[in-house]
């Protein structure tokens, strides 16, 4: 068990936790730009035990 | 100059206010606003903080301060998000926590624990033949509690096998000389693919790849990981039609948008409308999210607390894999000690990198919980014995420096 091993463990580790951060900015800024709208994906045959509200406009 | 808040009593204090203030906030949205129930929960989450706050300062003087208010925050906010999307749920996964930290605590500040662990191989690999039969024989959602301490388990019995080296033996050539015992670690993993759980096996399979990494060393063993992640993949794909159906659905979700890819394009909908600061406590709509509760988990918070929740989330979970590899930096010369340090950090952390990352579309999705947030009692109970086994450790490695 060397210290460097460790490191390098830990750096990818990190990488990967980086990597989940700058998904959640890179989905958050599509739906900013109104690239990701919900009105272009609605419920359809929902689950709908799991749903109390739909989207405002599916037309 | 130390942070102002570096004491662990003030952090925890921290983390009530904010779930105070969000539970006010939630409870204002019900016409039960003033229903006690509603408030157990925080009550619940206060005591087990403060309660195994004393203990951790009694019975591990020397371990990290840090840590605990680093596990105890996500257990909150979880307790907080089962109320907000199923509140016939929470009362439930707030006994588990109770019954859990309690569990997790007693374990752990067992004198002799790390002891029997790395000594009881007889033992402890029957332990784990029984937990392997009984989720076998209780298939499905009811295999969850002996499927949880199975994988915990394999990770510990595998730390225990890798530290039988002897010092100034290469670990390589050992497990050379040891091939057929080191072929049969894959005897669990594989059952647990027949089972239909190939999210566990991922994790647990990971999660040997990086201890074998730390013990063999980076440069050597690059070679046969990246065959062996190459082969399973090909494998998976081949021969399992639920691998095959998630690596479609994250390959492309919105050619059945209705249907398959229906779960994740919801979630990611979700993670977009919360913008930077979130809709706020009830006021997203992560009950959009099918399961949401469960493998969705980070699609909700995301969707009420937005990027500034999710970032927070993260940080912490970052800061605790780099405390825990941090500890097993500090106990490398026991192996055994400086392996199950490492071994419990990964278990924490490939687990929440495994199934955040397939929620953002970055990996197809596992099935597994994110650890201390999700819903599920046996999830909660493991990530905390993985949690309080490396608060001990940390205690072992302040006593030794001390």
């Amino acid at each position: 068990m060397s210290a460097k091993d460790l490191r390098i463990v830990a750096l990818i580790l990190l990488l990967a936790y980086a990597a989940v951060a700058l998904a959640t900015v890179w989905w958050v800024m599509q739906g900013q730009a109104g690239l990701l709208k919900r009105i272009d994906y609605p419920a359809p045959a929902l689950p709908v035990a799991t749903v109390t509200s739909v989207p405002a406009d599916t037309s | 100059m130390p942070f102002p808040f570096a004491r662990d009593s003030h952090l925890l204090f921290l983390t009530g206010a904010f779930l105070a203030v969000n539970f006010l906030s939630l409870g204002l949205q019900r016409t039960s606003a003033t229903d006690p129930l509603h408030w157990n929960h925080l009550l619940v989450w206060a005591f087990c903080a403060a309660g195994a706050w004393r203990w951790l300062k009694r019975r591990m003087p020397q371990c990290d301060s840090l840590l605990f208010p680093l596990v105890m925050l996500p257990a909150g906010w979880g307790l907080l998000l089962i109320d907000r999307l199923i509140p016939e749920f929470a009362d439930r996964q707030t006994l588990w926590l109770f019954a859990g930290l309690v569990v997790a605590l007693a374990v752990s500040s067992w004198p002799p624990l790390l002891q029997k662990l790395r000594d009881s191989e007889r033992s402890l690999t029957l332990l784990l033949a029984i937990l392997l039969v009984a989720a076998t024989v209780l298939e499905g959602e009811n295999a969850g509690l002996p499927g949880e301490l199975l994988k915990l388990g394999l990770i510990v019995h595998f730390c225990a096998w890798l530290s039988r080296c002897p010092p100034g033996v290469d670990v390589l050539q050992w497990i050379g000389e040891r091939r057929w015992q080191a072929l049969l670690w894959l005897v669990p993993l594989l059952v647990l693919v027949w089972q239909r759980d190939p999210g566990t096996a991922l994790l647990t399979g990971i999660v040997f790849v990086f201890l074998f990494v730390v013990a063999v060393g980076f440069r050597r063993i690059l070679l046969p990981v990246l065959l062996l992640t190459v082969a399973s993949a090909l494998l998976a794909w081949l021969f399992l039609d639920v691998a095959r159906q998630r690596i479609a659905i994250w390959i492309d979700p919105w050619t059945d948008a209705a249907g398959s890819g229906y779960q994740l394009i919801q979630g990611m909908l979700t993670i977009a409308e919360g913008g930077l600061p979130g809709a706020g406590v009830g006021q997203g709509t992560p009950l959009l999210v099918p399961v949401a509760h469960s493998d969705f988990v980070l699609a909700a918070l995301a969707g009420e607390w937005g990027l500034l929740g999710v970032l927070t989330l993260l940080a912490c979970m970052a800061t605790l894999c780099a405390r825990g590899l941090g500890i097993a930096y500090r106990l490398r010369k026991s192996r055994f000690h400086g392996l199950l340090a490492a071994g419990m950090t990964l278990l924490l952390a490939v687990q929440g990198l495994t199934i955040s990352a397939g929620v953002l579309r970055l990996l197809p999705l596992t099935g597994v919980t994110l650890p201390f947030l999700g819903y599920g009692g046996s999830a909660l109970l493991t990530s905390l014995l993985a949690a309080t086994m490396l608060i001990r450790l940390s205690h072992e490695a302040g006593s030794a420096n001390a």
